[in-house]
């Protein structure tokens, strides 16, 4: 397979970034992060509606499923174009909660759900942490069939425009299972603590007794939905990174002090030159992780963990060179400087950080 | 395409047939490097090349190519990597002053060096850098005036790799002192056994004498022997220079190191635990095989910009600055992995002492071919576009 990208994958990146500069700026974020949930919500369903038309939602799944069938190279194009915009959305979620319930055992679960994500008509969330953290091993939330779900999630993203949720319980033989329930149904309540990244907000999802359906065991359905969750957070990482980058070099070039642009000194010049290092490397090994997964559906994982340790730790570099460059305004709650800090914070530490992934790694390495 | 397979399985079949077994023994662990203590049987081994019609692929026969395609050229190089190879001995000769004779020689100068070039019957040198001129190559002084049919070539040369070796230098000479600096600048093939040359060998910090300084006075050059025009040097260079620092394939060999890395680690204890098991060491293990794959992505997606055409721009600069950078990294892991054994030498250490030798080498690599300081500077400036320091002031 290739290394470089096709035309069409190209005019995929093209027509993404034009359609999310001219329908969702900057400027709508931060409109949007100063909404009320009912207009959050419009304003989610009115691009969600367009995702729907552009065939984003369905890039991965098969044709009878009213998906695209393309690749995780044209899925990763289109979060890497999310990730630039900062859009606030369900996507990321939405994809990560379809690759579960697509494998579940229950299959006709995945031939409901499927066309109506595709379609635009099923936004998905997906409540895997606990307040305590992301370690299963000390997952508390349980279901049974007779008595539904009972406990609470943390650190879920997209809960109020969710109609599902898919969660990570514990079975009454303690094994580890993904169930799936409906965000309206009886027994479910949302809190919303305030969140740093507030373009990705985070919810504490409570169950008492909600009703739900098996969905399939968590140890046979992660290993494939996690490295699409690391291979995400490293595109939007990249989207990111390319964003800051050149609006850090447009500023330099522009702001003038001691009589000349700072970019015309070399500390400047060398800080910027390494946030290109940084971008291009993230760019290098997220395209890679994409094609491995491609290549191997179930097996691409190693290559997912390394982007994602890498790429979200560029980007919290890069973003943080960012703010420095930009100066005092760079501190500034009116330059967009922080928005990017802050998402770069939120993809380093969620999914694994950096020193979790790097240990993986080197097991797999053979150490 | 099952020519092109044909040829691989016979250049495989060849190299394992080929590749000497004292470098395997003792220097399979340096992709690039010529370890000068052994340049006469890697000259050796560069002719045993030509001889089977492995050097020069792309290069029109009456040159002493074999008019191959750029395709052979990268089977060539997959598969020196895969055999671990040794490199050649004429490396500087077949990476600049081909392609420099190639873009800017005269047919008549295209006949008479190029063959030897790649059969190392003439052995090469670089002869850029001066002692007041180094990253500021320009600000060179060396002169060449002409007299007759002839240059006199007058001033001195430094950090010279292989001087003592070669029989030809490509220097950058001064041929109008009038001009702006980069406007006087020629482009000139010298025979080093030339009358008025003088060759001091200088130690370098292996305690190898990879490098030396040679001193020119009055010495006749036939004018026939400049490449380009006379103030056309300076052009000349930089199409080298794009060359040099292109993607480097061996490095694909990082792998295996790292392979080798954890398996030493394994075998070294420090703090009542194996080395493998320690967590810090485990999290710097990770990040240079992530940074190795980081690496490897962009070299082989340079190899296919080549390859489909797009012609190596300052883009280069990110990668030779990345690679250099990345290759100290790797060897300090290499030497930390071994424990206290690092501090051996050569014969005396592990792995004949390879990797504290590659250590030192590879701090030449921030060096030489535009420093880490002036490759940023490039990247800055040719692809982010920011000022040139000192210009934008106003
Ligand atoms: C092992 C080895 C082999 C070599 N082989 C050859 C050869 O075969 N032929 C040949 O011609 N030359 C050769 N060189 C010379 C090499 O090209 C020079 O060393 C190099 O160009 C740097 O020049 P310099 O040593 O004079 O250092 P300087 O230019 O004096 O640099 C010293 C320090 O200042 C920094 N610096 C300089 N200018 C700037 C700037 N504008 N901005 C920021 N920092 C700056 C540099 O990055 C460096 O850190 C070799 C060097 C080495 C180490």
């Amino acid at each position: 397979m290739t290394t470089l990208l096709t035309d069409e994958q190209l005019l995929l990146r093209d027509s993404a970034r034009e359609l999310l500069a001219a329908r969702h700026p900057i400027a709508r974020v931060r409109e949007w992060t100063r909404s009320e949930p009912t207009r959050r919500a419009e304003m989610h369903a009115a691009l969600w509606k367009q995702f729907a038309e552009m065939g984003w939602l369905g890039l991965l799944l098969p044709e009878e499923h009213g998906g695209m069938a393309l690749t995780f190279v044209e899925q990763t194009i289109v979060l890497e174009e999310l990730g630039r915009g900062l859009v606030p959305s369900a996507y990321l979620s939405t994809l990560l909660g379809t690759a579960l319930l697509a494998r579940s055992d229950d299959a006709g679960l995945a031939r409901e759900a499927c066309p109506r994500v595709a379609a635009g008509d099923l936004v998905l969330a997906v409540a895997f942490a606990e307040v305590e953290g992301d370690d299963p091993t000390t997952f508390a939330a349980h279901w049974s069939e007779a008595a539904g779900v009972t406990g609470t999630k943390a650190f879920v993203a997209d809960v109020p425009v969710a109609d599902q949720i898919v969660v990570a319980v514990r079975d009454a033989h303690d094994d580890l299972v993904w169930v799936l329930v409906d965000r309206d149904a009886d027994g479910v309540t949302v809190e919303s603590p305030a969140t740093m990244d507030e373009t990705r907000p985070l919810h504490r999802v409570t169950f008492e007794g909600t009703p739900a359906r098996l969905v399939g065991r968590l140890a046979a359905l992660w290993p494939h939905a996690e490295p699409i969750h690391w291979l995400a957070l490293a595109a939007e990482a990249v989207g990111g990174c390319a964003r800051v980058l050149e609006s850090t070099v447009a500023y330099a070039k522009e702001r003038v002090q001691f009589g000349a642009p700072i970019g015309a000194n070399q500390a400047i010049k060398h800080k910027c030159s390494d946030m290109l290092v940084r971008t291009e490397g993230a760019r290098a090994i997220t395209y890679h992780a994409a094609r491995e997964l491609e290549r191997h559906r179930d097996d691409g994982a190693f290559a997912c963990s390394m982007a994602k340790a890498y790429a979200t730790e560029a980007y919290r570099e890069v973003a943080a060179e960012g703010i420095q460059i930009h100066g005092g305004v760079g501190f500034t709650w009116e330059f967009d400087c922080h928005l990017f800090y802050k998402r770069a914070r939120a993809n380093e530490i969620t999914a694994g950080h950096p020193d979790e992934h790097r240990e993986r790694i080197a097991r797999g390495a053979g150490l | 395409m099952s020519a092109l397979d044909d040829w691989r399985t016979d250049l495989r079949r060849w190299l394992d047939d080929h590749v000497p077994a004292w470098w395997q023994e003792e220097f399979a662990a340096t992709p690039y490097e010529v370890p000068e203590r052994r340049f006469d049987e890697i000259r050796a081994w560069q002719r045993t090349l030509f001889d089977a019609g492995y050097m020069g692929l792309t290069l029109p026969r009456a040159y002493g190519g074999q008019g191959l395609s750029a395709e052979h050229e990268l089977i060539r190089a997959e598969e020196m990597v895969r055999a671990s190879a040794p490199p050649i001995a004429n490396q500087v000769g077949v990476k600049q002053c081909v392609p420099a004779l190639l873009e800017y020689g005269t047919e008549e100068q295209k006949r008479r060096f190029l063959p030897g070039i790649l059969s190392a019957d003439e052995i090469w040198c670089q002869g850029y850098s001066e002692p007041g001129a180094g990253s500021d190559l320009a600000s060179l002084q060396t002169r060449a005036v002409l007299d007759g049919d002839d240059y006199v070539v007058n001033g001195t040369k430094i950090w010279t790799t292989y001087g003592t070796h070669a029989d030809w230098i490509f220097a950058l000479v001064r041929t109008d002192p009038e001009a702006r600096k980069q406007a006087g600048i020629g482009f000139l093939l010298i025979d080093m056994k030339s009358p008025g040359i003088e060759v001091a060998p200088i130690v370098n910090i292996t305690t190898d004498v990879d490098f030396c300084q040679v001193f020119f006075e009055d010495v006749r050059v036939p004018a026939a022997h400049m490449v380009g025009r006379p103030t056309q040097g300076w052009e000349v260079a930089n199409h080298v220079l794009a060359h040099e620092r292109g993607a480097n394939l061996a490095m694909l060999r990082f792998g295996d190191f790292l392979d080798q890395i954890a398996e030493r680690a394994r075998i070294t204890h420090r703090a009542g635990r194996s080395l493998a098991d320690d967590p810090s060491f485990r999290q710097r293990f990770a990040q240079c095989r992530i940074e190795f794959e980081v690496l490897k992505q962009q070299v082989l997606q340079s190899v296919e910009e080549v390859r489909t055409g797009r012609k190596a721009g300052p883009a280069s600069s990110l990668l030779k600055l990345q690679m250099s950078e990345y290759d100290q990294r790797l060897s300090r892991l290499a030497n930390e992995a071994q424990g206290l054994a690092a501090q051996h030498w050569l014969d005396d250490g592990i792995d004949r002492g390879i990797w504290q030798w590659r250590e030192l080498w590879s701090r030449a690599y921030t060096i030489f071919g535009g420093s880490s300081e002036i490759q940023r500077n490039i990247i800055a400036e040719r692809i982010l576009g920011l000022p040139r320091t000192g210009k934008g002031r106003k």
